[in-house]
């Protein structure tokens, strides 16, 4: 494997690590439970 | 009641959207749905009455989604490319859209935590017209190989040939799953018992899951027999269904089948497209595939709808689940006997 192909996945995984974190953050969280209010479930 | 409309738009512009870059070439038809898309953003930012919102996010958007999305991108990226390339070609522009759908919904909190939902608008908006430099570099029309095809006896020919009608079906299918999974898995969630978060958690894990899935799918239909491969991805979708409603729903059972359900997620994609682009020829690739996404758009309306109106019905999800079970078994019973041999020559 390439160094600019090591660099590239680091990268990748990254962005993909840093996007699922912000799925989880508390904000988003409350978006999710205020919807779900909102649609009469919880 | 704009989202619905965006969606039904999306569809049926997608054959025009089609149409317009086999005609006057992808650069072209990109640019002018970035505008669509901006102006569509911008709109709803300034929209103050519901027909407004439904002209901006509804129709707007929805125009500007029909031209910038899979069913007129993969044929270009496919054009691009040696055939023996085509394979690996779509599944990285598969898997770029699906990384992009991914990113975008904790970017766009961010944007609203940062600038409001004003703000968050309009910075979209102008990620949006940087498709416009980009579209200069999608050059060119499509070529005519081969003998010579009206884009009408085109569609004559398509519409003739069982197969077409195979993916026209099962792309419906598709369209049926994602769209009543993304709206009501949450919901169906929280009604068993777990977390709203934990459906926020799944949802993001499709996500992720469907950027690898997307990928492999599009690389691997290059190998293997692609009528085959979408088989396999609609069975597997049921089974992931069978072991949700067999087993005690739990976090650890919600995760695992959004892991699965995000491996088959868009595969589908371009092993459709690129069925579509086998048997038919690229000439008119992507009128065709924009013929079949409007059947992938039928599915997902009838999912969203048929979602609300049984659990309003019967206080449950099961009926549609079962359904969808059985759905996509009927999938890959269509894919099975696609002729994958070309009418026309790549």
């Amino acid at each position: 494997m390439t160094l600019r192909r090591v660099i590239v996945s680091a990268a990748l995984a990254a962005v993909l690590a840093l996007a699922f974190m912000g799925y989880l953050r508390p904000e988003l969280m409350l978006n999710w439970d205020a919807l779900m209010a909102l649609c009469g479930f919880g | 009641m704009a989202f619905a409309i965006q969606n039904l738009v999306w569809g049926l512009s997608a054959v025009l959207m089609g149409g317009v870059a086999d005609k006057w070439g992808a650069g072209r038809t990109v640019a002018i749905s970035a505008l669509f898309y901006a102006a569509g953003l911008i709109g709803t930012r300034y929209a103050g009455s519901e027909a407004a919102l439904y002209f901006s996010a509804g129709l707007l958007v929805g125009l500007g989604q029909a031209g910038l999305t899979f069913a007129v991108l993969l044929p270009v990226v496919a054009r691009a490319v040696p055939v023996e390339k085509r394979g690996v070609a779509m599944g990285v522009a598969s898997a770029g859209g699906s990384m992009g759908q991914f990113i975008v919904v904790p970017a766009g909190q961010v944007l609203i935590d940062t600038f409001d939902w004003s703000g968050a608008l309009w910075v979209l908006s102008v990620l949006m017209l940087l498709a416009l430099p980009l579209a200069t570099r999608l050059r060119g029309r499509p070529v005519q190989t081969g003998t010579h095809q009206s884009l009408s006896s085109a569609i004559s020919q398509a519409v003739r040939h069982p197969s077409f009608h195979f993916l026209f079906w099962s792309y419906s299918v598709c369209g049926f799953h994602t769209a009543f999974i993304t709206l009501h898995l949450p919901a169906y969630v929280v009604d068993g018992g777990l977390k709203a978060s934990d459906g926020a958690i799944a949802i993001a894990l499709i996500g992720l899951f469907n950027v690898f899935g997307s990928f492999w799918a599009g690389k691997l239909g290059g190998i293997y027999s692609k009528k085959t491969l979408l088989a396999g991805l609609y069975v597997t979708r049921s089974a992931a269904i069978v072991l949700l409603l067999a087993l005690p729903l739990s976090p650890a059972v919600l995760y695992a089948f959004s892991v699965v359900m995000g491996l088959v997620w868009l595969g589908t994609v371009p092993l459709t497209t690129a069925l579509v682009g086998h048997i038919y020829g690229m000439r008119y690739a992507a009128t065709l595939s924009g013929i079949v996404f409007l059947g992938h758009q039928l599915g997902s309306f009838a999912g969203v709808w048929l979602g609300g109106k049984v659990y309003v019905s019967t206080g449950s999800y099961d009926v549609v689940w079962w359904l969808s079970l059985g759905l996509g078994l009927a999938a890959a019973a269509l894919s099975l006997p696609i002729r994958e041999r070309a009418l026309v020559p790549a």
